[in-house]
């Protein structure tokens, strides 16, 4: 049996939102690690809001970011995962820690995604979906045991339905999809969505 | 992936159809994932630990119960779809509380104000005997085997959660070492079902 993974994570990282994924007009204020006052925290500041915010009213607990400046945070520290594996800059630190999970293949899901709203602009965050559906579409393209799942903006609904399609209408060579990753008939069984995870130029 | 509210919108929102249709149209999985998905309810709390059992973690229910009680189930009816993270204890709870509304609302409500009746059009475990629901599991659910006994074997699906901070280690070899689940169902929940949702044949 080759077990199939169908809930796994990424932690974004800057790179998700460097230059090559994210689009130019919203680069001035695109999202950045910050370091916290306490030695080892570091958050998310997205339009001058911190994620994750674990105290006070309307908390959450996002996993991301998982380090500062190259250094883990303190929540990273106590984890069996390497920087690499989580944050996907070694994807044979992830295929590690699966094989030794017995995991063949994952599904991966994003972390930062998981709050609502990480902005008031429907714009921004669409932006921010594509650089995330375009910086997996390219670090993944190589490997066929990590699939991902494409995340949509739901206060842009026009935006997203359009990027669906038309990414559909794309070349199919491999792995991606504006709302999951799915195998189809593309070279090596999987579909592209070449419009969504073409770097930025 | 979507989360179980669009904010401050149910997921039966008008608003929503042109992304089901794009979605069914192109004959795309879709993951309703746990997250703090809906301000209202993130607002309430200002504790993590029970705003993680709650603001995090519900909009998932209220993710199935819009989604059908709106009837975009109807709407479009190849749409598949799964609930994930939330483990699969809340399927009975919540499959059996929409049932009793179901016909209470069919039945005697809609006697008395006639525009309650529910926009769905058949029964809820009509829709979970289609098939195109799917539902994640931990891997210690303890009624695991009963869930499975509800919507089928073939609609459950494993999940690691890897690398957040409060998954469990080597999940798949406990869920291989449980004695009160079939061989069988184990594949299914391994290999079979997830690749059959992801569309993941010959992976």
């Amino acid at each position: 049996m080759r077990v199939i993974d169908a809930d796994g994570h990424v932690e974004e990282n800057p790179i998700t939102f460097s230059d090559k994924y994210f689009a130019p007009e919203f680069r001035a204020q695109r999202p950045q690690v910050v370091a916290g006052n306490e030695e080892g925290l570091a958050y998310w500041m997205i339009d001058e809001q911190l994620f994750p915010r674990r105290l006070g009213k309307g908390c959450n607990n996002l996993g991301t970011p998982v380090s500062y400046q190259g250094i883990p945070v303190r929540h990273a520290r106590r984890k069996p995962d390497t920087l690499g594996s989580m944050e996907l800059t070694n994807l044979k630190e992830r295929l590690q820690i699966m094989d030794e999970e017995n995991i063949w293949l994952q599904v991966l899901y994003p972390t930062l995604f998981l709050a609502y709203p990480l902005s008031c602009n429907p714009a921004y965050v669409s932006a921010m979906c594509d650089a995330y559906n375009r910086w997996l579409g390219d670090v993944l393209s190589e490997q066929e045991r990590l699939k991902w799942v494409g995340v949509a903006n739901l206060d842009d609904i026009p935006g997203a339905a359009t990027r669906l399609t038309s990414a559909l209408c794309a070349t199919r060579t491999t792995a991606g999809s504006a709302m999951c990753s799915r195998s189809r008939s593309g070279s090596n069984g999987s579909v592209s969505l070449t419009s969504m995870i073409s770097p930025q130029r | 992936m979507i989360l179980g509210t669009a904010g401050d919108r149910l997921l039966d929102d008008p608003s929503l159809l042109p992304f089901y249709e794009a979605v069914a149209d192109a004959d795309l999985p879709l993951a309703v994932h746990v997250g703090w998905a809906c301000p209202a309810i993130n607002n309430l709390y200002s504790h993590i630990y029970p705003s993680g059992v709650i603001a995090f973690s519900m909009p998932v229910l209220m993710g199935l119960v819009s989604m059908m009680s709106g009837g975009i189930f109807d709407r479009f009816p190849n749409l598949r779809v799964v609930y994930l993270e939330a483990g699969c204890l809340w399927v009975h709870f919540i499959l059996e509380r929409l049932h009793h509304r179901f016909h209470h609302s069919g039945k005697n409500l809609v006697n008395v104000v006639s525009r309650t009746a529910p926009v769905q059009k058949i029964a809820p475990m009509d829709y979970v005997k289609k098939g195109n629901l799917y539902f994640s599991a931990e891997i210690e659910d303890v009624l695991l085997p009963q869930v499975m006994d509800l919507v089928g074997e073939s609609q459950i699906l494993f999940g690691s959660d890897m690398p957040h901070g409060d998954r469990e280690r080597f999940a798949e070899r406990t869920l291989r070492e449980r004695k009160d689940i079939s061989e069988r169902a184990k594949t299914k929940i391994l290999e079979t079902n997830p690749a059959r949702f992801y569309d993941l044949a010959g992976f």
